[in-house]
């Protein structure tokens, strides 16, 4: 039997068409087929046997780059095609939280009966100056060094 | 000589060495022995303060000698594990992006070994910033399973686990954010109790899921858990979640572990153990049958809610995680970036360059879920699914003293059999996760072997603030093993 089936967690980096065999069972062949874009996936329509359209996933390569962005990191492409593999993944699994009826349950931040802690506001001796610089990878000795935000114009 | 100390536990150390039999600096040099014979195969230790932990002990061995008080834990070689902050040492929390960080402070945690006069013999690897399940997430080394150089040793407390059974330290601590305690105890075939969530104060523990993680021990025996819970417990100003001692004091758990527990219900859920392994479930239905002939009363119950702790899981503490790790910016203090031109890319290029894959990983899933347009749906979800878990366990308590489970739904797995695929990976977790979301106490301890000689795990899981006779009843079941 053939299925078709998007190649996950796939320590290659997937630029381009790969595909890849691999037994799952001993009476199934599973031909997995990845392709990094939709663009791609069109391109190569008539070469392949099934086109995977990557927009059906939980979340889109689109999507994991606004997201990267947001978090600050800056992923290559070959991590994004395995994050939004990846996530899509994790999210499918998530998914059944939504069978789930939480209808007039209140959410649960914090599991133990305690709120407002309180203590006296009384002045202690803080870290110091010294101290607190001392793993800043660049400071003057009073403030931490960062590249200029202001650009030349003023704005930002 | 060495070995006989080796195989003592902390107790049974710290009596002799109160008791002047044993002097610390042997056992100190004992350990020290240990580890330059066997850590370089088995990778526990990502730190280690030699010239330190023999200043220590010939301090407490000067007391002892001029007869001055010492604390309870005097002499004793104990390890921590590496997300926790200290002023000797660097805490990299298993991370590049905090490889070469030095902390101007002590965790609270620390500091009570510390006043307990232990010694801290080094600090010990872990996953990522504790992400993980088998310590393959660390970016600073690998740590295999020291009864099986092949298979993983559990995590995220992997090093810490893996020390105490290397008999590398006579106890550990470790955290516990999601089974991180528990399960790497269960694969390396020793105790390990996370308490209630708020008995030990997070100061000074690296943040990852703020309100899911909390330190414990890794150690021989039960005992010995109560032993070090009694030093660590307590309430902290510096950590406002730490319980108020009016509301739950700290108690001498070591002078009641040994009662026997008189007529107590343990619970049993037996849809839980479709999940796991056959003779996992073997030996933890023979726990149970146990338990039933030594005076418990045995309840069977469901808990329609559990099957859904992973994904609550996944979505509370990825986004606690992407919020705690936004620290992270290559300007206070870590790695910074020397390809950024720019303020962003101080950011961006030093967090990637930084963080592992896991991380990486978490910290996108937890952004995404805190996301305008998804919060509701995934964040706020959770938080009313977490009431929903945490309700199954209040229901279970009002029947039952105590819940029996595997630890683990297998025992040890092989080295990356699971890196490629997260998501198998997070479902090893499936009998630990559900106990963070209730901020319940709960135990690992030894219950058998499977076929391959390696060990199970029983999980016992108390109701919030009965650490007292959670330890009595998993020592009732160790006391009666060979």
């Amino acid at each position: 039997m053939l299925y078709v089936i998007p190649l996950h967690n796939c320590d290659l980096p997937l630029l381009g068409l790969c595909v890849r065999l691999s037994l799952k069972s001993r009476n199934n062949l599973i031909l997995m087929v990845v392709l990094s874009n939709k663009d791609l996936a069109l391109k190569n329509r008539g070469k392949t046997v099934i086109t995977i359209d990557m927009d059906k996933q939980k979340i889109t390569v689109e999507q994991v780059k606004t997201v990267a962005k947001l978090a600050r990191l800056n992923l290559n492409d070959a991590e994004i095609s395995q994050f939004s593999a990846q996530l899509s993944d994790i999210l499918q699994y998530i998914e059944k939280l939504n069978q789930l009826d939480t209808a007039g349950i209140e959410p649960l931040a914090h599991c133990l009966p305690v709120s407002n802690c309180l203590r006296d506001d009384i002045i202690k001796p803080s870290l110091g100056t010294e101290k607190t610089l001392s793993n800043a990878p660049d400071s003057d000795g009073r403030f931490f060094i960062v590249p200029k935000i202001l650009d030349e114009s003023g704005g930002l | 000589m060495n070995e006989q100390i080796l195989k003592l536990t902390c107790k049974n150390l710290r009596d002799k060495i109160a008791a002047g039999e044993i002097k610390s600096i042997n056992a100190v040099s004992a350990i020290f022995e240990q580890i330059e014979k066997n850590d370089a195969k088995i990778g526990a230790y990502i730190s280690t303060f030699k010239e330190q932990s023999f200043a220590k002990a010939k301090e407490v061995d000067e007391k002892i000698a001029a007869q001055k008080p010492v604390g309870a834990l005097a002499g004793v070689p104990i390890a921590i594990k590496d997300n926790m902050c200290s002023t000797f040492g660097a805490t990299t929390c298993g991370s590049k992006i905090l490889q070469n960080f030095h902390s101007p402070y002590d965790a609270t945690a620390v500091e009570k070994l510390l006043a307990a006069d232990a010694v801290i013999v080094g600090k010990t690897n872990l996953d990522e910033f504790a992400m993980g399940s088998s310590t393959e997430n660390s970016g600073i080394k690998q740590t295999v399973n020291p009864l099986d150089y092949s298979r993983v040793p559990g995590g995220s407390s992997g090093g810490s686990a893996a020390a105490v059974a290397a008999e590398m330290c006579f106890a550990a601590l470790g955290s516990d954010t999601g089974g991180s305690i528990r399960q790497p105890a269960g694969f390396c075939g020793i105790a390990g109790l996370k308490p209630t969530y708020g008995r030990v104060s997070r100061y000074g523990l690296v943040a990852y899921g703020s309100s899911l993680d909390q330190i414990g021990p890794l150690t021989k025996n039960v005992e010995d858990c109560a032993l070090i819970l009694n030093v660590i417990a307590g309430h902290d100003e510096k950590d406002s979640t730490s319980i108020d001692e009016k509301i739950a004091p700290v108690q001498d758990w070591l002078a009641t572990v040994n009662t026997k527990p008189q007529n107590f219900k343990i619970a049993v859920v037996p849809e839980l153990f479709k999940g796991a392994d056959s003779e996992v479930v073997a030996a933890v239905k023979n726990a149970i049958e146990f338990y039933k002939k030594n005076g418990a009363e045995i309840v069977e119950i469901s808990m329609p809610h559990f099957d859904y702790a992973i994904a609550t899981y996944y979505l509370i503490a990825t986004a606690e995680a992407s919020s705690n790790l936004a620290r992270y910016d290559g300007v206070h203090y870590g790695h910074r970036s020397k390809n950024a031109n720019d303020y962003i890319e101080v950011y961006s290029k030093s967090r990637d360059e930084g963080f592992g894959p896991e991380v990486k990983r978490r910290i996108m899933l937890g952004t995404y879920a805190l996301s305008s347009g998804y919060y509701d749906a995934y964040y706020l979800k959770a938080l009313k699914a977490r009431n929903l878990i945490r309700g199954d366990f209040t229901a279970a308590f009002a029947k039952a003293d105590c819940i029996v489970m595997p630890t683990s739904p297998t025992t040890a797995f092989k080295i990356g059999e699971k890196t490629n695929d997260p998501l198998q990976m997070y479902l090893s977790d499936i009998y630990t996760i559900a106990v963070n979301l209730a901020g319940v106490p709960a135990i690992s301890i030894p219950c058998g072997k499977d076929k391959n000689n390696l060990p199970i795990g029983l999980q016992i899981i108390a109701p919030a603030f009965e650490e007292a006779k959670l330890l009595q009843i998993a020592r009732l079941f160790e006391i009666s093993r060979p």
